[in-house]
């Protein structure tokens, strides 16, 4: 566990020295921009737009990071031999990717917060109090970050930063696409299909699933089972991730 | 001492060509900026008046699954762009084509949107003379906001108002007027329609009703006006025959 944590912390102190950070700027400049020039642009509902942007662009940017980072740190330290004196000292190759993972998360997660914090600002400012639903929403962002992050971690385990973050994207995309793969199957009358259909339905991530962001900024109620089955669903999720990921990891040959 | 005047004469002779380099690539990224503006605005020619055809723009069934969970923020975007549109082509032709089917996909990818089923049930109806178009647009209103009484009402004024049918406008001002929400002055407007369509049976009775559940003075005034009215006309009928 201590092993974990030091390379969870240290993960994270080097993806503060990489200045991903910095994009925290580029999310507080979008998000200044987009509230100044609505006024002019929209008629109405101006508020429900900056909402709707500031959920969109935290979740954006918490994808992009995820997949940029998730896909190169360990890439990085097979390449510039640092993982070599690392795993040479009582630490399993498991604990490594655990530790790079939570160091991941622990980023994403102080990224996330302080994107939310302005986000929540810039709603006091226009709408005079701090809207406690966008949090919904925002917790269920960062279990679909998390999860990315893991598939990310998953493919780095055993392929190249290219092809990680070419599959990672294209499991980003399908996985807001599952429902309707499913439907797909449903409606071709094929047997066969029909189960292939289901079968990727069930063993590819339901994104979906995390999307929250109507019922945060049009205050729909939401049943408490369906929001812990949400969590559960996530964490399950990551859990079985990472366990392949450690078990490909375990096996790789670092030459 | 000359080791020393010929590393100088090198030094200045490097830094001289480098200076020549990078005014040289100056001008070039410069010419290149210059050429690629000239490209654009002779591109600008070949754009068809057409260009604003809104045909690229997918029906919302199929932008939804390609919005990945963004919705929200494509309904948005899109929205701005309909407002934009809107504003065009009032301040030119005011004309609105595209009007309709643009409210319509901001509705597909974002139904809790309220604001796009005002404005199409107002815009398109007393500006674009699309009643139709209007209506269609409301009644996904009421589908999405049952409980919202504005919409029913806009769709029986709209009958009533552009197309005169006092009869195709009362189911939906009875649906509105049942709404918990209903402002009282719906129940005075329909007692004036059931009036309208020759039914002054119903209008008595629907004003009689209507002045026990309102609580407004003023309008509780203008409906025993009415019935005054209808009494007085019916007493004159009665005389006549």
């Amino acid at each position: 566990m201590k092993a974990i944590r030091a390379i969870a912390v240290n993960t994270f102190k080097e993806a503060i020295r990489n200045k991903i950070l910095y994009s925290l700027i580029f999310f507080a400049f979008i998000m200044m921009l987009i509230s100044l020039v609505l006024d002019q642009a929209t008629v109405g509902q101006r508020n429900k737009i900056i909402k709707d942007l500031g959920l969109g662009s935290i979740n954006l940017f918490g994808i992009i990071i995820a997949i940029v980072v998730g896909i190169n740190l360990v890439y990085q330290e097979i390449e510039n031999r640092t993982i070599y004196p690392l795993l040479a000292k009582p630490v399993k190759r498991g604990q490594y990717l655990l530790g790079k993972y939570f160091g991941i998360l622990l980023t994403l997660f102080v990224e996330t917060l302080l994107m939310s914090f302005f986000l929540f600002l810039l709603v006091l400012f226009y709408e005079g109090r701090i809207d406690f639903y966008l949090l919904l929403s925002l917790a269920t962002i960062f279990i679909e970050i998390a999860v990315i992050s893991a598939v990310a971690i998953f493919f780095s385990s055993f392929s190249t930063p290219f092809l990680s973050g070419m599959f990672t994207f294209a499991i980003y995309i399908i996985g807001h696409l599952t429902e309707y793969l499913k439907q797909f199957g449903n409606d071709s009358g094929s047997f066969l299909l029909e189960k292939i259909t289901l079968f990727f339905y069930y063993v590819l991530p339901n994104l979906e699933r995390f999307n929250f962001k109507a019922e945060a900024v049009y205050h729909l109620s939401v049943e408490n089972d369906k929001l812990v089955l949400t969590i559960l669903y996530g964490v399950i999720y990551i859990t079985t991730l990472m366990i392949l990921s450690v078990v490909n990891f375990e096996r790789r040959d670092f030459k | 001492m000359p080791l020393v005047v010929n590393m100088k004469d090198a030094f200045v002779h490097k830094m001289s060509l480098r200076r020549k380099k990078g005014v040289f690539l100056i001008g070039v990224v410069c010419s290149l900026f210059f050429l690629q503006i000239h490209i654009q605005n002779s591109l600008f020619r070949y754009q068809s008046d057409q260009e604003e055809s809104f045909l690229y723009l997918p029906s919302g069934a199929y932008l939804k699954p390609i919005a990945l969970g963004y919705d929200q923020v494509l309904a948005d975007l899109l929205w701005i762009k309909t407002v934009s549109y809107f504003g065009g082509h009032y301040m030119t032709d005011q004309n609105y084509p595209w009007l309709h089917q643009m409210l319509n996909v901001i509705i597909d990818l974002d139904p809790r949107f309220d604001f796009p089923y005002y404005f199409g049930g107002i815009v398109l109806s007393l500006e674009a003379s699309q009643i139709e178009n209007a209506n269609k647009i409301l009644e996904r209103g009421i589908q999405a906001y049952p409980e919202k009484w504005e919409y029913p009402f806009y769709i029986g004024f709209n009958h009533y108002y552009h197309e005169g049918n006092a009869e195709t406008a009362l189911p939906y001002l009875e649906r509105a007027s049942a709404l918990p929400s209903a402002p009282d002055f719906i129940r005075s407007m329909m007692g004036t329609l059931y009036t309208k369509t020759k039914s002054k049976d119903m209008a008595l009775r629907f004003f009689r009703e209507a002045y026990q559940n309102t609580k407004d003075e003023n309008i509780r005034q203008k409906i025993a006006e009415k019935i005054e009215a209808l009494l007085a006309e019916e007493s004159k009928n009665a005389e006549s025959d």
